[in-house]
């Protein structure tokens, strides 16, 4: 097997004749460069965070799952971890879903936010070259969530090497939220998401029983003291996280985690007020689990 | 030597010149605006030395070979004159504007700053160069003297002190430019330069031509003394260009735009300044045809693919009929405002950001007539700062918005606000501009210390994230279809139990994209609003789960083959769908992920 150097001489004396040699550093193409471990950004999601060991800079992230799986719920923690310290992101949103009001309940600083409503997979591709190409993002998030994964398993691979090509070397957590992952060995840390069901309270049970007593909604007339009709809230979803691919340090093997019904959320706006506070009242719960094979891969590119 | 002067000879060709690069060197006519005829109003030196003459026809002029023809444009003028003002005033304070292509300035106390008055000669000169102009430049111990120099002798004239009399003696009587009569008189006495001039004495020569005599021999013999008057320091900067044809293309338009915009920004540079805030008006043919957007964009593009190829004489000439010379233009006027979230003074910027502007919104018709104006303001006092959070470069972030606008189209790309109301999804798009960004003017230092104040908070320590605490779990996140998805539901005791929803056409992807039994439902939470209002809303909102099986992908083990990872799984999703009472109609708005 040849090494460096040989290689090296050897491409020299190729590009001698033509005059090329002295426009072309191969000694620094050559040169071995050691892999850094990246710094980290946490979501503020504990569980996740825990798994992951924060979302890494410079890398390409991917977050995979089906609908009501929380890749979207991660999103949002991601951004708010991001912008309540200063920094910008840009959110690439190729199906025209964000929604602002969840996303300032979680905490995301809307004026640090770059929103790109795209009209599809095309435009959402140019726009997210453009952005990448401007720098400076805290995170660039590519949410590709609503897109059918057979039309996102149409884009060429070297898009998303590309994408990680524009980051390297960049403060950037570049994160790609989409339903099946596609982004292969681009993606330096690849989550998979999954919904397990739905948890549901009644509002006898729930910490907003008693503000929905004071405010003596008309929902609670006629109906037992507690109980009104059809008297049960969303509480929770059970999720999985399973940690796909990692090339830097896994924190976690495996962890099992609940949360139960949010406590202190940021207090709405008014006018929003009845819609936000009833989904402030949702949480969620984790089962986090890591399979040792993946982990061995894992450890050993790190 | 405490005065110097500025002249630009053949100040109305140099005008065009200034705009049309190309021209320079050229024999060059200008013509009157007036028809019919055209007669030549000025001339350059290479044109003089062609054999041309002012009050020559067009058609005259235009026999001689190698002389260019171009038409009289006061908007040049205007514009250049403008920059021989501000260039003077990056100089020294104190100047007089003299006439359209004369400046007087007074030196004093300017040698401390650039040196020997050689030195400030040189820089004067390099500076009018800059600004696309070949001035004479003169150096003397009164600003008649140094006029006179200026316009006399070409390139630099130093004169000093009590040498007045004996460098200008030898130019022309004209130079003094006296009234016709007078200078008649003077000729017919044999006196032909300032020499002869000062020479005459001074009681006989007043008895014979009056005050003027005695002032035109003081002139001759440079000992005159008097106190500029300096001129006002209007800031306002504006550059036009008047175009010979109609121009429906881009590309050429944006030859046209980068050529202003450097005199533009070099304008700005010389007073120190910078602009946050450009106005394009754009004189549009209005006799023609009103040629739409779409066409210009088709234009365009050809044009890039025409570029490529050698323009041939024929296809010269065939532009060259297409436009009626002597018929008068109506030229209506399209003006635009670009408003950037900091000054600069880039002209390969602004030129970017006016190209993907027109791009975007081409103008209606051919283009006759350009004008660009500035709003001064102080430029950008950048300083770093480790403690300020990462942020895109403000320049750059203004050019990525420009052109994600060209790719997702108007008000797509920016900051979200809220709206505050209980409308459902009430929001708008605001300018994304980097909040405390380090390079900022003094203006931002608000934002920059709002930053700073935002940085130290970030400091306190807070919750460890690592373990789960009850503030640090995550809300639930919604994602919303935009519009709502119509959907069909079935409702049994009043309840939903089936829904299905497929995407419209035109959306950005069609089928089915909720469909399945509701296995738990909570709700309905009624809300309404605006019924003071033409569009009033009122609606029942339920959160439902619904169980669907679908085709799914394992991801793993990944050494298998995809069909052998697909199962049959069924998936939970929860939706927020709502009864719209207005209308009777069932919609799915958003998907709770």
């Amino acid at each position: 097997m040849k090494s460096a150097a040989q290689i090296c001489a050897q491409v020299g004396a190729v590009l001698e004749p033509r005059g090329l040699k002295k426009e072309v550093d191969l000694a620094s193409s050559f040169a071995w460069r050691q892999e850094r471990t990246p710094e980290v950004v946490l979501t503020g999601v504990a569980v996740i965070d825990a798994l992951t060991g924060g979302l890494p800079r410079a890398n390409l992230t991917e977050i995979s799952g089906p609908p009501s799986s929380g890749r979207t719920a991660l999103e949002h923690a991601l951004l708010a971890s991001l912008t309540v310290n200063g920094e910008s992101c840009a959110l690439i949103d190729a199906e025209d879903a964000f929604d602002p009001v969840s996303a300032e309940a979680t905490g995301v600083d809307l004026d640090r936010l770059l929103w790109v409503r795209c009209g599809g997979l095309e435009q959402a591709l140019s726009a997210a070259d453009l952005v990448l190409g401007a720098g400076g993002f805290g995170a660039v998030v590519f949410d590709l969530a609503g897109v059918p994964p057979k039309r996102v398993r149409r884009i060429p691979l070297s898009y998303w090497f590309r994408f990680r090509r524009a980051v390297e070397r960049t403060p950037t957590v570049l994160a790609l939220i989409d339903e099946e992952p596609c982004a292969q060995s681009a993606a330096s840390l690849v989550l998979r998401l999954e919904a397990e069901g739905a948890q549901w309270s009644t509002l006898a049970s729930s910490h907003r029983n008693s503000e929905l007593e004071n405010h003596k909604s008309p929902l609670l007339a006629g109906s037992p003291p507690g109980i009104p009709p059809h008297g049960r809230l969303l509480a929770g979803i059970r999720r999985h996280a399973e940690v796909v691919r990692n090339r830097f340090v896994v924190q976690a093997s495996s962890l099992r985690y609940q949360a139960g019904v949010a406590g202190s959320m940021p207090a709405p706006q008014s006018g929003r007020a009845a819609i936000d506070n009833r989904q402030s009242a949702i949480g969620h719960e984790f089962r986090l689990s890591l399979h040792p094979g993946l982990l061995r891969a894992g450890c050993g590119s790190s | 030597m405490s005065f110097a002067c500025l002249y630009i000879p053949d100040f109305y060709a140099q005008a065009v010149v200034r705009l049309e690069p190309g021209l320079r060197g050229h024999a060059l006519a200008v013509v009157e605006t007036a028809p019919p005829p055209f007669r030549v109003f000025a001339l350059n030196e290479a044109a003089r030395r062609a054999g041309a003459e002012p009050g020559m026809s067009r058609v005259e002029v235009a026999e001689i070979p190698g002389v260019e023809v171009r038409r009289r444009s006061p908007a040049a003028e205007d514009s250049t004159h403008a920059a021989l003002l501000d260039l003077a005033r990056s100089f020294s304070p104190r100047f007089e504007d003299l006439a359209v292509d004369t400046v007087t300035l007074d030196l004093a106390g300017l040698e401390a700053l650039l040196g020997a008055p050689e030195e400030i000669a040189r820089r004067l000169r390099e500076s009018a160069q800059e600004l696309g102009l070949e001035a004479n430049v003169a150096l003397a111990p009164n600003p008649d003297a140094a006029r006179l120099a200026a316009r006399g002798f070409a390139g630099i004239t130093l004169i000093g002190a009590g040498e007045e009399s004996e460098r200008i003696g030898g130019l022309p009587l004209e130079v003094l430019a006296p009234a016709p009569e007078a200078l008649e008189t003077l000729e017919r006495w044999g006196i032909r330069s300032f020499r002869a001039l000062a020479a005459l004495p001074t009681a006989e020569l007043s008895e014979r031509l009056g005050q003027e005599g005695v002032r035109l021999q003081q002139l001759a013999r440079g000992v005159t003394l008097r106190a500029l008057v300096p001129a006002p320091e209007p800031l306002h900067f504006e550059e036009a260009m008047d175009l010979d044809y109609p121009v429906a293309e881009l590309d050429p338009l944006a030859f046209i735009l980068g050529r202003l915009l450097n005199q533009l920004c070099a304008r700005l540079s010389a007073r120190g300044r910078a602009t946050q805030e450009l106005r394009l008006t754009l004189g549009v043919d209005g006799s023609k045809e009103e040629v739409n957007s779409q066409q210009l964009a088709v234009k365009s593009r050809e044009s890039k693919v025409e570029s490529q190829k050698p323009a041939t004489l024929d296809s010269q000439l065939s532009t060259l009929d297409t436009f009626d010379f002597l018929t008068p233009r109506t030229p209506n006027t399209e003006s635009r405002v670009l408003r950037l979230p900091f000054p600069t003074g880039n002209a390969r910027l602004l030129l970017k950001l006016w190209l993907l502007d027109l791009e975007a919104r081409p103008p209606a018709a051919p283009v006759l007539k350009v004008a660009l104006e500035a709003e001064p303001v102080r430029p950008r006092v950048a300083q770093g700062d480790l403690f300020l959070p990462r942020a895109p470069d403000p320049q750059k972030l203004e050019l990525t918005l420009a052109r994600l606008k060209g790719v997702v189209g108007e008000e797509r790309a920016g900051a979200p606000e809220i709206l505050d109301t209980h409308r459902p999804d009430a929001l708008r798009i605001r300018k994304f501009t980097e909040v405390g960004s380090s390079s900022g003017t003094r203006d931002s230092k608000a934002g920059i210390k709002k930053s700073r104040v935002e940085s130290r908070k970030s400091k306190v320590p807070k919750a460890d994230t690592r373990h789960p605490t009850p503030d640090n779990r995550p809300s639930m996140a919604l994602r919303l279809f935009r519009p709502p998805l119509v959907a069909q539901v079935e409702l049994r005791d009043g309840r939903p139990v089936r829904v299905e929803a497929r995407r419209e056409r035109g959306q950005v992807a069609r089928g089915a994209v909720v469909r399945g039994h509701v296995t738990a439902s909570a709700g309905p939470w009624r809300t309404s609003g605006d019924w003071w209002t033409d569009h009033p809303w009122e609606r029942d909102e339920w959160d439902v789960e619904v169980v669907s099986g679908q085709w799914s992908v394992v991801s793993w083990p990944a050494s298998t083959k995809v069909e052998d990872r697909r199962l049959k799984v069924e998936r939970v999703q929860l939706y927020r769908i709502y009864c719209d009472l207005e209308e009777g109609q069932w919609f799915v708005e958003a998907l709770y992920d």
